[in-house]
């Protein structure tokens, strides 16, 4: 079996509010091997993007994960990023696991050029190596200018400043240099490297006219072009995990159709894991291997994708298939509302909806348990 | 079938304005010439990108936009559609067209008029949250159509808002509370309410189910298509969401920049599209059904700006199989038997 490369063990998610305590994930137990694409499906405000977010630690201010872990599978080990300090997890953000957001008008600042917004990922995890390549670029340049010149001389200051920074980015020597005009100057072949490099990854994703692009601002590119940015932003530095929040969701079909084979083409090439979280059924059987069904902060169902449309188990995945429109058949919808999650209800938090809910269901939290190889359910029928 | 409804090259243009003394400098042809007719009863589904017109077609259609160009006829006798259509092609200013437009054209109609038209035409909208005013009870929201049309009085109304609101499946305990009470799919159950309250012929639902979940969605769709036919309304149906307009709309017709491409039988276009851009459109719905097999073909390059349409087929530049022709003249809609009208040169030859 292949590797798992994040697990979720027993997330505990609780949102303090003057209404009341939110009890947004009660128990989250899902997990993403290598090399595949988990689906997370369920409705509004059950808890999708919450999970996407605590796998960062980014949860929004009023709450707090009060338990479990997030196991990251790195080169010592798993680690849990639950635990690590803000300066560890920040190397991990953007690096290893990076995030594409539902929104991407509001995903990128509106006042910078996107160049820049993508640079930035760039410099923070990636400047060792692009200092290496500017240093390579100067090293070129020494060997065309003839020996004893001004310029020459010049070129090699250049370079000695290039290798201190590269020993050392953030000493306090760099830091007074860097103030000097004449010295920031030289910054701008290691600027010009970084551009160099957005433009490159933009032309991957896909990006017509990708040296232009970079110096356009936000609202200058339409939806698809601006999700395409999102984009690079996240594969700009090989994440092992992407998650992508509902990428496609506010864009039109035929330009959804292209975001996601782009997708489906970069998960090949950069290998990465992708937790894809969305609301349609249509894109879970596009785009994922396996898929986890959330209700009201749980995770309900897990399995193959392949299983889940052909053998639903929790009557909450059934009743959600069924609600998909088809042609021919009456709109079937799931009766009654979604749990007001201040005060779920006791026990399975399904139960109140359930057309097959028995006495138990009201009283006792089902555990996940594995029915067959690979698909585990969470319900007192089985 | 009865017609209730038909727009002959109807065009709304916004214009740009610029310069120190606000000039117009360009025109974004939001809607450019679009010929529909909704038969009574019928449900005709308007499908199309962001931006292509869909939304604007359907307030010009009630009226809420003052068309550039173009007729609107409401309710008006078969004969008399004839006639207006006769006279238009042969002289477009007799004075017989005239008093026939100002008698039956809704763009023609000064207020007075169109209030009166109003009850029997009504708009559901997208986004129920800003549909809905936030300091109005609900006994006044779905109330004050019938106020301002003087359908009822006083006691009156709270009774009919209250079996209204009944047909909706919601009541009288909802009767004193504000719309932030409520969740999204009941948000857009009160906007329902308020459209259908006056009793009207017409409906435009402007993707009243983007907003909401899928399992919410399925209970809007069976609530119009219930009150469809119990009131005996006609809708048009504007959405980008394909596999609900399959299920509910008998007719379609999909829009490209400003233009109907292609109208047919809703079974027949799914089964069997003609144009490329309804054929690029149809394959890149995502299937739920992980073992389907699909042959996508992906669109190159952006919509292209309403506001400087391409020459000829507003489509070529993205187009496949573009021809000569295709830059040069712009096809017209025709019929090619069925009821199935395309525009496209290929269909043409």
């Amino acid at each position: 079996m292949s590797k798992k490369i994040i697990e979720m063990q027993d997330i505990l998610l609780r949102f303090y509010t003057y209404e009341g305590v939110v009890k947004a994930l009660e128990g989250v137990n899902v997990f993403v091997n290598e090399d595949e694409t988990l689906g997370l499906v369920g409705e509004t405000g059950c808890g999708k993007t919450m999970t996407g977010l605590s796998i960062f630690n980014l949860i929004p201010s009023p709450g707090e994960i009060e338990g479990g872990k997030v196991l990251f599978r790195t080169n010592d080990g798993p680690i849990d990023l639950l635990t690590l300090k803000e300066s560890q997890i920040r190397k991990i953000r953007g690096e290893d696991i990076s995030m594409i957001f539902q929104e991407p008008s509001t995903a990128l600042n509106p006042v910078f050029k996107v160049g820049d917004q993508v640079a930035e990922a760039l410099i923070e995890h990636r400047e060792k190596e692009l200092l290496e390549n500017t240093i390579d670029a100067l090293e070129k340049d020494i060997q065309s200018v003839e020996t004893g010149s001004l310029k020459r001389r010049r070129y090699q200051i250049e370079r000695s400043i290039y290798k201190k920074m590269l020993k050392n980015p953030n000493s306090l020597s760099m830091k007074i240099l860097s103030k000097i005009p004449i010295i920031k100057r030289y910054k701008s072949r290691l600027n010009k490297e970084v551009r160099k490099e957005v433009a490159r990854i933009f032309h991957e994703m896909e990006i017509a006219d990708s040296d232009r692009v970079v110096d356009m601002y936000p609202h200058e590119l339409s939806g698809g072009m601006q999700q395409r940015v999102v984009i690079a932003m996240a594969l700009a530095c090989n994440p092992a995990l992407l998650v992508a929040d509902e990428p496609t969701t506010s864009l039109d079909v035929t330009v959804q159709a292209r975001i996601l084979d782009l997708i489906r083409r970069l998960k090949g090439r950069f290998k990465s894991s992708i937790l894809f979280i969305t609301h349609d059924m249509g894109v879970i059987a596009e785009m994922c291997d396996r898929v986890a069904v959330m209700y009201a902060g749980s995770v309900c169902e897990v399995a193959g994708v392949i299983e889940i449309f052909k053998n639903p188990i929790h009557p909450y995945t059934k009743a959600l298939l069924e609600s998909i429109p088809r042609p021919g058949k009456e709109f079937k919808s799931i009766s009654g509302m979604v749990p007001n999650l201040i005060e779920p209800p006791l026990g399975c938090r399904f139960h109140p909806r359930c057309p097959m809910a028995m006495e138990i269901c009201s009283k006792e939290v089902p555990k996940i348990k594995e029915l067959k190889k690979d698909h585990f359910v969470s319900c007192h029928l089985y | 079938m009865n017609t209730l409804l038909e727009t002959l090259e109807l065009r709304k243009y916004y214009p740009i304005r610029g310069g120190v003394f606000r000039r117009k400098v360009a025109e974004v042809k939001a809607v450019d010439g679009v010929s529909l007719r909704m038969e009574k009863g019928e449900c005709l589904g308007l499908v199309g990108e962001s931006g292509c017109g869909k939304t604007t077609y359907g307030k010009t259609l009630i009226r809420l936009l003052k068309p550039t160009a173009g007729y609107i006829l409401f309710d008006t006798p078969s004969d008399v559609r004839l006639e207006i259509k006769e006279l238009e092609n042969s002289d477009g200013n007799s004075s017989r067209l005239k008093k026939l437009r100002k008698q039956y054209d809704l763009t023609t109609f000064g207020w007075q008029n169109l209030k009166r038209m109003r009850r029997k035409m009504q708009i559901v909208y997208q986004d129920p949250t800003s549909s809905l005013d936030p300091r109005m009870l609900i006994k006044d929201i779905v109330g004050e159509p019938l106020k301002v049309q003087g359908l009822a009085r006083g006691r009156e109304i709270r009774e009919k808002v209250v079996e209204m609101l009944e047909k909706v499946g919601l009541g009288q305990r909802q009767l004193y509370r504000y719309p932030h009470e409520f969740s999204g799919g009941q948000r857009q159950r009160i906007a329902i309410a308020r459209a259908f309250v006056t009793n009207p012929e017409f409906v435009v639902l402007d993707e009243p189910t983007s907003s909401v979940d899928v399992s919410v969605r399925a209970q809007l769709l069976n609530l119009f298509v219930n009150l469809g036919k119990e009131m005996g309304l006609t809708y048009l149906f504007i959405s980008h969401d394909l596999s609900v307009v399959e299920c509910i709309s008998e007719r379609l017709a999909v829009m490209y920049v400003g233009k109907i491409v292609e109208l047919a039988n809703t079974e027949k276009i799914f089964r069997n599209p003609l144009h490329p851009y309804s054929i690029a459109l149809f394959s890149s719905i995502p299937v739920p059904d992980p073992k389907a097999k699909r042959e996508r073909i992906i669109l190159k390059g952006d919509v292209p700006s309403p506001v400087n349409p391409p020459m000829g087929c507003r489509f070529h530049p993205r187009c496949e199989r573009a021809m000569d022709i295709c830059r040069r003249e712009e096809p017209e809609l025709i019929d090619i038997g069925n009821e199935h009208l395309v525009a496209c040169h290929l269909i043409k030859s």
